[in-house]
């Protein structure tokens, strides 16, 4: 019981040092995926695995007891936690939820807000009367792209298409979804606190591609990009991806080879961990039913 | 799925196309401008339906209309996306923007591989 516990948590662990390094060597839809979806059914299986040690703890509570007619007693003689590793269970399980609550309501909140103002938006094209260049994906259904007009008067018609294509492609293959998989995840295990970052490069990875496939060209998308950056830098304060843009040029300029057998390993790797994981949550609940039933009188 | 997508991404572009010219522009002189190859019933199609929607106004120039973007900064849709921008700008928020901007060193690592950019 105790390994089929442990389990999941180191898992989850490893994924968190491992992934965000090596999602940058994979094409850019396998890291994504990866690390939205690959992270955040890791973190449920860990969270998952600390409530079934919650819930022994639970199940050697008399009224609990009570009412499942099995005897308290026989319960804590046959789970091997002790009282402190079930009360750390109950502080982590109790700490991861709150997070993961509150970090759903915020970003709930924002993506809420987003969509309703690309409802409002009656084209596909919102543009701002700014000399700062500037393009966002405002997601939404569909989501909008919003340009300030220094940015279209920056740019040649190649660049041009290489923004909105750009920015379609964060829309069409939703990557707020993605990214909130990510900053969720994050949020129950901390673990996985580099993983949001790595998933946004992995992001803009891909809409760089689309965006040079659809161009024909990556030189002209690194022209795009460094257009829009250079007349930003020091004029405005805005934080989060910026350390990204050096190596998304570098990525354009010298796309990375395809490595085959690394993107396929750790495709594998990813499955595999998660099918080990949610093994041992499964196997850990039966576990944990069995001493139940074995309880009662 | 994949024509929509694709109707929605040329509407995207003919706007911006608008947008990025000084004055009123002719199907024609759209068509020109785009960097693909497109009828021009089509790209005519895609003005009259942005037309229709309020995104742009026209005029007649000659025998055809010349379409411009109406200034969209007073409309609603223009300010709130406004105001999310602007509530989103210190936060690690829901949109993705295509670049933010770079500190020094972050730069000078740009600065160095664009350096090495052959040509």
């Amino acid at each position: 019981m105790i390994i089929s516990c442990l389990l999941p948590v180191a898992i989850v662990a490893s994924f968190g040092v491992i992934a965000p390094p090596v999602s940058r060597k994979v094409p850019p839809r396998l890291a994504i995926w990866m690390l939205s979806v690959g992270g955040f059914a890791l973190a449920v299986c860990g969270v998952l695995a600390i409530g079934v040690v919650v819930a022994s703890g639970m199940g050697q509570l008399a009224p609990l007891a009570r009412l499942g007619h099995w005897s308290p007693q026989m319960v804590g003689v046959s789970v091997p936690f002790h009282a402190w590793s079930i009360w750390a269970a109950v502080v982590l399980l109790a700490l991861a939820m709150a997070r993961a609550a509150t970090t759903s309501w915020t970003h709930g909140r924002r993506l809420a807000a987003a969509w309703s103002a690309s409802r409002s938006a009656p084209a596909g094209l919102v543009v701002l009367s700014d000399d700062q260049p500037f393009a966002y994906a405002v997601p939404g259904w569909p989501g909008r792209i919003v340009v300030s007009r220094g940015l279209l008067r920056n740019l040649d018609p190649a660049g041009r298409r290489a923004v909105l294509a750009h920015e379609e492609t964060h829309l069409a293959e939703h990557h707020d979804m993605h990214h909130l998989a990510a900053v969720v995840a994050a949020a129950i295990n901390p673990f996985l606190c580099r993983s949001p970052a790595a998933l946004d490069l992995a992001c803009e990875r891909r809409a760089d591609d689309v965006a040079a496939r659809t161009v024909g060209d990556r030189r002209s998308v690194a022209r795009a990009i460094t257009t829009v950056v250079r007349p930003q830098i020091a004029t405005l304060g805005w934080a989060a991806t910026g350390a990204d843009v050096p190596l998304r040029v570098a990525a354009l300029l010298t796309p990375p080879d395809d490595n085959r057998l690394l993107t396929t390993t750790l495709l594998l790797a990813t499955i595999v961990a998660i099918a080990v994981s949610a093994a041992s949550v499964m196997w850990l609940g039966h576990d944990l039913r069995s001493v139940l039933i074995m309880a009662r009188h | 799925m994949s024509h929509r997508r694709r109707q929605g991404s040329l509407e995207t572009e003919i706007l911006a196309v608008l947008w990025s010219a000084d004055g009123p522009l002719t199907p024609e002189d759209v068509r020109s401008s785009l960097d693909e190859t497109l009828a021009y019933t089509t790209v005519q199609t895609v003005l009259v339906r942005l037309y229709e929607k309020g995104v742009v106004e026209r005029q007649l120039h000659g025998r055809a209309y010349a379409y411009s973007p109406l200034l969209d900064d007073k409309d609603l849709a223009a300010r709130r996306m406004r105001t999310l921008l602007e509530a989103e700008r210190d936060t690690d928020g829901v949109l993705s923007r295509f670049v933010a901007t770079l500190d020094d060193d972050q730069a000078a690592a740009l600065r160095r591989v664009l350096g090495n950019e052959p040509g």
